[in-house]
Formats: structure tokens, sequence, C-alpha cells
């Protein structure tokens, strides 16, 4: 066989494949509530990784891992980034679960194993096609020294205790309403007034 | 029309990163029934509601972390639920009260 037949027919295999997989994804449609195929969640592990430039992977964090540090990482996340990834990292939130992709477990090997640069350039830059915004920029608000102190508590969440969570809970965005709620629903669990709304639905 | 199906496929693409609105249920009341599948709620409107257990349920008693072992008939209860496809509540926290109620409200 001719060689332009060998690479015409690799083309044409190629092709099919693609638009298999094309309509594989219209027949199954585009809710965000679906988990990506291993096939999608690989290629884009990939293509995110080598999206970090070399010279951003190797960064080391400027700023020790000193309690009062990792404490303004943790107040900085649970303001900015809790409504997503969850105060414990987990990304078990409303936001979360309605996100394509979901945001990971920051507190399994998959986000720790990454280097300081990694997660420092992400924080930064964001994720293309995922829920992640870019949050550099804002020198306003402490530029790279709230990203650098993030990485700091992304590093702590395997270790972050209850008292630390709910102490995270008051730095949540809230509106008015929410945070009676919250109080009402409180005040009834230590036994106290039950005229609490018996359910109710929230559309976030 | 190359053009066009080209736009819609790419918008097609991108219609995949959208949001989906959380819907989540509060539900607050006494334990009346509790199994390893379930926790039966009479709620404060005197409703009986079950919200199902999963294996990612949260428990917390104050400040501590519980289990499902932790919640007792008669406990003050928030869930904090989602429906699932089949209308069925499944629980993503459950908080217990450290007081009982003594009476049900009618």
């Amino acid at each position: 066989m001719k060689p332009w037949r060998i690479v015409a027919a690799l083309i044409l295999a190629t092709v099919m494949v693609l638009m298999a997989l094309a309509g594989h994804e219209i027949r199954r449609g585009f809710s965000a509530r679906a988990e990506p195929s291993r096939v999608e969640a690989f290629v884009a592990k990939t293509a995110r990784k080598m999206a970090v430039p070399s010279n951003y992977r190797s960064l080391q964090n400027p700023y020790g891992a000193s309690s009062e540090n990792i404490r303004a990482g943790m107040n900085h996340f649970a303001d900015h980034c809790a409504i997503c990834h969850g105060n414990d990292g987990s990304g078990d939130t409303p936001t979360g679960r309605g996100l394509y992709p979901k945001p990971p477990d920051m507190r399994t090997a998959e986000t720790q194993s990454k280097s300081d640069g990694e997660l420092y350039y992400t924080i930064e830059n964001g994720v293309r096609l995922s829920g992640m915004p870019a949050f550099g920029g804002e020198k306003a608000h402490g530029g790279d020294a709230d990203s650098w102190k993030l990485v700091l508590f992304i590093r702590h969440l395997p270790n972050l205790t209850g008292s630390d969570i709910k102490e995270m809970e008051q730095l949540n965005p809230k509106t008015e309403e929410e945070r009676q709620e919250e109080k009402e629903e409180q005040d009834f669990l230590r036994g106290g007034s039950s005229e609490v709304p018996a359910s109710k639905s929230h559309h976030h | 029309m190359k053009r066009e199906l080209i736009f819609l496929f790419v918008t097609g693409l991108l219609a995949s990163v959208a949001f989906a609105h959380g819907d989540e249920k509060h539900v607050v009341g006494t334990a009346t029934q509790v199994s390893q599948e379930s926790v039966t709620v009479r709620t404060n409107a005197n409703e009986i509601v079950e919200v199902l257990i999963a294996p990612e349920t949260k428990f917390t008693k104050g400040n501590v972390t519980a289990a499902a072992g932790d919640v007792h008939v008669g406990d003050r209860v928030v869930i904090h639920a989602a429906p699932r496809k089949d209308g069925k509540l499944v629980a993503h926290t459950v908080q217990i009260g450290e007081g009982k109620v003594s009476a049900q409200p009618h």
C-alpha cells in the first residue's frame, strides 16, 4: 500500500472515531450534573498539567507555614473559595456538585502531590473550561501574598479540625436571611425555641 | 452553513461548563425513626419527612464530628438534603442537637 493511502486511512479512522465520540456526547446531553468520562478526565488532567509553565512548577512558597499565615489563607479560602470547594476542601457543596467538571477533593493525593508552584499557578490563572476563575492580578486584595497563603492552607486541609470548620462557617459569604436562618437552627439544636421553619428550600 | 454548524457545536461544548443550580432543603425537627439507611423527622410543622443517609453524609454534634449511630429517636436534628431524581431526599449534613424534645408539637 502506498504511504499516502496509509496516511489517508489513518486520518479517516481518526475522523470517524471523533465523530463517534461527538455523537455519543450529543446523545448523552450536556448536563453539568454528569461526571466526565474516563477519557475526558484523562485528557483534561493531562492538558491541565501541561498548561502549567515549567518556571511556575518549580516555584517555592516564599511564605512559611506559620499558624498566622495558614490562618490568613483559611480566612481567605472561607470567603472566596469555599462556595465551590467547601470549607473542608472536599468540593461537596451545592455549587460544587453542580459544576462540570466537579471540583477535586483537595485533601487527596491528586491535589496534595502537586508542587506549590502548580497550586499557585492554578489560583492565579484559573482553569479554562471549568468553574475555576483566575484570582491573580488583584494586587489590591493582597495579590501574590494571598495566593501563596492559600497554598499553605491547601496543604493544611488534610489536618483541618472541626473547630477550624466552625470558624470558617462564620466567614462564608451569606445573605442576612441565611445568617438568621442559621442562627435559628443553631438555637433549636441547643434546645431553644422550636419556632424554626420546619423545612426550607434553597435555590442557589 | 459550515460556519453555523461549527458555531452550534462549539456553543454546545461550552454549554457543558454551565452551572447547575443547587436545590437544597433544610429539614428541621425531631428524629422519630432512625435506621442505617434513613432518618425520619417530625418537622416543626408536624410533617413526617424521611431523609436517606448516603455514604458521604456528614454528621456533627456541636462542634464535633459524629456518626450515623449518634442519632437517636427524640434528638433534635437539622438536616441539609437534596432531592434525588425520584424525589427522595438525600442528606448532605445531619446536625444533631444537644437537647431532646420532651413533647411533640401539635
